[in-house]
């Protein structure tokens, strides 16, 4: 289905390749994982096998790329549509029409099918991916994961050899990411295509693939093979691995060799919540209704001193909302925040944010100057702080990995740098609190390690955080108490290994492994092991 | 009710006939009161069909047309008998006439019409609804005017998240400077999100019907003679027969080239409301060609040298109440 040879490719006015000469070779029905840090040159490669690289972006190309038997230097993507489908990371960004059905249809009017034959195809995908319950419904009025089911709906329709996935759970909770991997396992069992797929979460895809390729800057392919052999040259490792080598066993070791390892731990006594210094923020009986539909209902959060609260929640679940809210961007229609025992109802926003900061889901939005460094002197100009910032913004872009990037364009960056930028730009005040949406995504692990770790600085400097985020490992290793909203109301809080354990579907990678709450995460075999 | 199948707001191809009429009509009228006759009828349909009235934003943008146009004409002109001010400001100085002051309203005037035309067309139609009709052979000007049509809602919400952006970074709001400075990263946002929905339409095989063989060179004839036909008549006025006679015949080479090229899952449903709107349309059009034909002074405004008020009669108003024929229609409310 897919032979690349010698594939080297490089992006318009750069001088650095995004792919290196990439051998690889597909056969029908195969399945692949491309795993790979931010910036190896996954998404690159996916776009090489439906042909938008090189033909929509441009740029210089090198090699040969045989999709289906045809030539990529001469086949373009509308050729290649009718042996290619693909689905982009935020789906619901790349809809082209309003509903269901017209979206299933467009790939099919595209290509000049006939009337009958489009009514016909249209209603056997509606019955075999089981959309039948959404029609009639519009396509911006659908939740996270079932815009990402008629996103990949959309791309079957024309009976693709080879269907390509760019992050496609990125922005899904974990039981709706869950189940769109296990419903494109059983559509591929089903239909037989070749499926590549990349995600940064590695362990969803390790038991449903045949085979996966690691790349590694400058888009060179490291190593390809089965997941059992694969498993130890992760780029980074899942967090089944990861446990593997904490309890001492190799990194390759068999899932069950680590079950049965985690099951034997015992678990510490007072290994959980840390002792929190004082009430940071309060915020009582908050509500909000957009255009009369309750989002918010009568919910209570309190963040302390030095305490880092983890957000969780299906989609739609209000965790936006809230944050929103809490930072004066849209006002509830009751409730009362307190912050450090002051009260911030009527404060505006620009005068909250210099004790709050706040980095929104899509950290791009906050990003509008020329250079890194000059991100970082708006936000001190716009408090008056520009002689006296609170933070040195050098010492700041150094310990956030970014010292070598400060005179760079922030739109040009990989999306784990962008999301420290804009955190940089927030932390430059020195905030009394800190409120991350979905701070991971599209992150690697290892950013999310040095998150995390920057998270935790933050608050033994006394910071109060507040993250709201679907990535239950990255919540589990890193937050000490965890709030859980589902349709707008608080449905529960306590420790992150019980609460994630107790809210079905959000377990962790190892809970899941062990089916026993602790330990939720490789920070608790590191403690266990210390206390022992 | 409508009819099964039928679309709230009526047939696309309906509302194109009625904003290429509309919009012929803003672009060729200059008297103020058939454009103010005009822009209320597009807000009325607009109002019909979203039971919305344009926002207070909306109206500033309006409002701002019409004055930054009479301010430029005040500070340019210097025609006009009638001096209402004479400054001595080196090259900006000299007399400000009345007549510059209606001349320059005038001409605000018709580009906010042309603008309320606009949001109609906005509300009528999606992209989806332009690509569907872009003939084949036009692919690309199809992705651009789908980039265009996507673009100002892309950009609306761009602002709204970069002032939000600004706020959360402390800066307090600051009216036309902050305005200023948004344009750069408002417009690399709005085109790094227009960009996405590109990549997805060419993904998904956008183009790939293009016309092959016999059918592509006819319809490349085709629209080399209607190109050739309008130009024909543009240099030959007095001998319409010719250049109308050869955009007549290229039309027929295309509808031949394009006929059945390409099918629709859920084809857009023809009802009398949408048939009357395009006669309506139609007959609009065709009484402004004829009055741009024999009676032009009826439809300018030309204040100079000395100001007037400008005159009605009944044709041109006749052809502005036909297009706000579809207020009679349905809408969505």
């Amino acid at each position: 289905m897919v032979e690349l040879d010698r594939v080297s490719y490089w992006y318009p006015d750069s001088t650095a390749p995004a792919l290196t000469g990439v051998d690889l070779s597909l056969l029908d029905g195969e399945r692949l994982l491309v795993a790979g840090a931010s910036g190896a040159g996954k998404s690159t490669l996916l776009r090489v096998m439906n042909g938008l690289v090189p033909h929509f972006y441009g740029g210089r190309f090198r090699g040969r790329a045989l999709i289906g038997g045809l030539d990529t230097r001469q086949a373009g993507p509308a050729t290649l549509a009718r042996k290619v489908g693909m689905v982009f990371q935020e789906p619901q960004s790349r809809f082209l029409t309003s509903s269901i059905e017209d979206e299933i249809a467009f790939g099919m009017e595209s290509a000049g099918a006939g009337r009958e034959e489009i009514r016909l195809r249209v209603a056997d995908i509606v019955g075999r991916l089981e959309l039948g319950p959404l029609l009639g419904r519009s396509l911006d009025r659908l939740s996270a994961g079932e815009q990402a089911k008629v996103a990949i709906a959309a791309a079957l329709s024309r009976h693709p050899g080879l269907l390509l996935m760019d992050e496609p759970c990125t922005e899904l909770d974990p039981p709706s990411a869950n189940a769109v991997v296990r419903w494109v396992e059983d559509l591929q069992r089903e239909q037989a295509f070749t499926l590549a797929v990349s995600d940064h979460r590695l362990e969803r895809w390790l038991d449903r693939v045949g085979r996966v390729v690691i790349l590694r800057a400058p888009g060179t392919l490291e190593a390809a093979g089965p997941p059992r052999e694969m498993r130890g040259k992760l780029p980074f490792g899942e967090p089944v691995g990861e446990a593997a080598q904490a309890l001492g066993l190799p990194a390759e070791a068999d899932r069950e060799a680590v079950a049965r390892a985690l099951a034997a731990l015992q678990r510490p006594e007072h290994a959980a919540v840390a002792p929190i210094r004082g009430e940071r923020l309060v915020a009582r009986g908050l509500s909000f209704a957009y255009n009369g539909l309750p989002a918010l209902k009568d919910v209570d959060v309190e963040v302390g001193e030095g305490e880092i609260v983890g957000l969780v929640g299906r989609n739609g679940s209000g965790k936006t909302t809230l944050l929103r809210c809490l930072m004066g961007l849209i006002t509830p229609t009751t409730g009362e925040i307190r912050l450090d025992g002051r009260s911030l109802i009527g404060v505006p926003v620009a005068e909250r944010a210099r004790d709050i900061g706040y980095v929104p889901q899509a950290p791009g939005s906050l990003l509008f100057s020329e250079t890194v460094a000059d991100e970082l002197a708006f936000t001190l100009s716009s408090h008056g702080l520009e002689n006296q910032p609170p933070v040195d913004p050098s010492e700041l872009l150094e310990r956030l990995g970014l010292k070598d990037v400060r005179d760079a364009y922030p739109r040009d960056l990989s999306a784990g740098q962008r999301q420290r930028v804009a955190l940089a730009a927030v932390l430059v005040t020195s905030p009394k609190l800190v409120l991350l949406d979905e701070p991971t995504l599209g992150m690697d692990p290892r950013a999310q390690r040095d998150l995390g770790r920057l998270l935790r600085d933050l608050a033994e400097a006394g910071t109060g955080i507040l993250v709201a985020s679907h990535d239950v490992d990255f919540l589990a290793s890193h937050a000490q108490r965890l709030v859980v909203l589902e349709a707008g109301r608080l449905l529960r809080m306590g420790d992150p290994a019980e609460t994630l354990f107790a809210f079905d579907g959000f377990g962790t990678s190892l809970q899941e492994l062990t089916g026993r709450a602790w330990p939720a995460c490789v920070e608790d075999i590191v403690v266990s092991s210390r206390r022992k | 009710m409508p009819a099964p199948g039928a679309r709230a707001v009526g047939h696309p191809s309906a509302w194109l006939a009625w904003t290429a009429s509309a919009a012929s009509a803003a672009l060729l009228m200059r008297n103020p009161w058939y454009l103010l006759l005009l822009g209320g009828a597009a807000v009325a349909v607009r109002w019909r069909l979203t039971r919305r009235a344009p926002t207070r934003s909306a109206v500033l943008l309006l409002a701002s047309l019409v004055i930054t146009s009479t301010l430029v004409n005040v500070l340019f002109s210097r025609a006009g008998d009638t001096v209402l001010l004479h400054l001595r400001l080196g090259w900006l100085g000299g007399p400000y006439t009345l007549e510059a002051v209606l001349f320059g309203a005038a001409a605000g005037l018709q580009i906010a019409v042309v603008f309320l035309v606009m949001m109609v067309f906005g509300v009528a139609l999606t992209p989806a609804d332009l690509l569907r009709r872009t003939p084949p052979g036009l692919y690309a000007v199809g992705v651009a005017s789908t980039l265009g049509l996507t673009f100002a809602p892309l950009a609306r919400r761009s602002f709204q998240d970069l002032a939000e952006a600004r706020r959360v970074r402390g800066l307090r709001a600051q009216g036309v400077r902050e305005a200023r400075a948004s344009v750069e990263p408002l417009v690399i946002l709005s085109l790094e999100r227009a960009l996405a929905q590109a990549e997805a339409l060419t993904a998904r095989g956008w183009a790939a019907g293009t016309l092959e063989g016999r059918r592509r060179a006819l319809a490349l004839t085709g629209w080399i003679g209607i190109a050739a036909g309008l130009g024909l008549w543009a240099v030959q006025p007095a001998h319409p027969v010719w250049g109308i006679g050869l955009m007549a015949a290229s039309l027929v080479a295309l509808a031949a080239a394009l006929r059945g090229t390409r099918a629709r899952y859920q084809p857009d449903v023809w009802t009398w409301p949408d048939r009357l709107v395009v006669i309506l349309s139609a007959a609009a059009l065709a009484l402004l060609m004829v009055l741009m034909a024999r009676a032009p002074e009826l439809l300018t405004y030309y204040p100079y040298p000395l100001a007037y008020l400008p005159g009605l009669h009944p044709a041109p108003i006749a052809v502005v109440l036909l297009l706000a024929g579809p207020i009679l229609g349905r809408g969505r409310g």
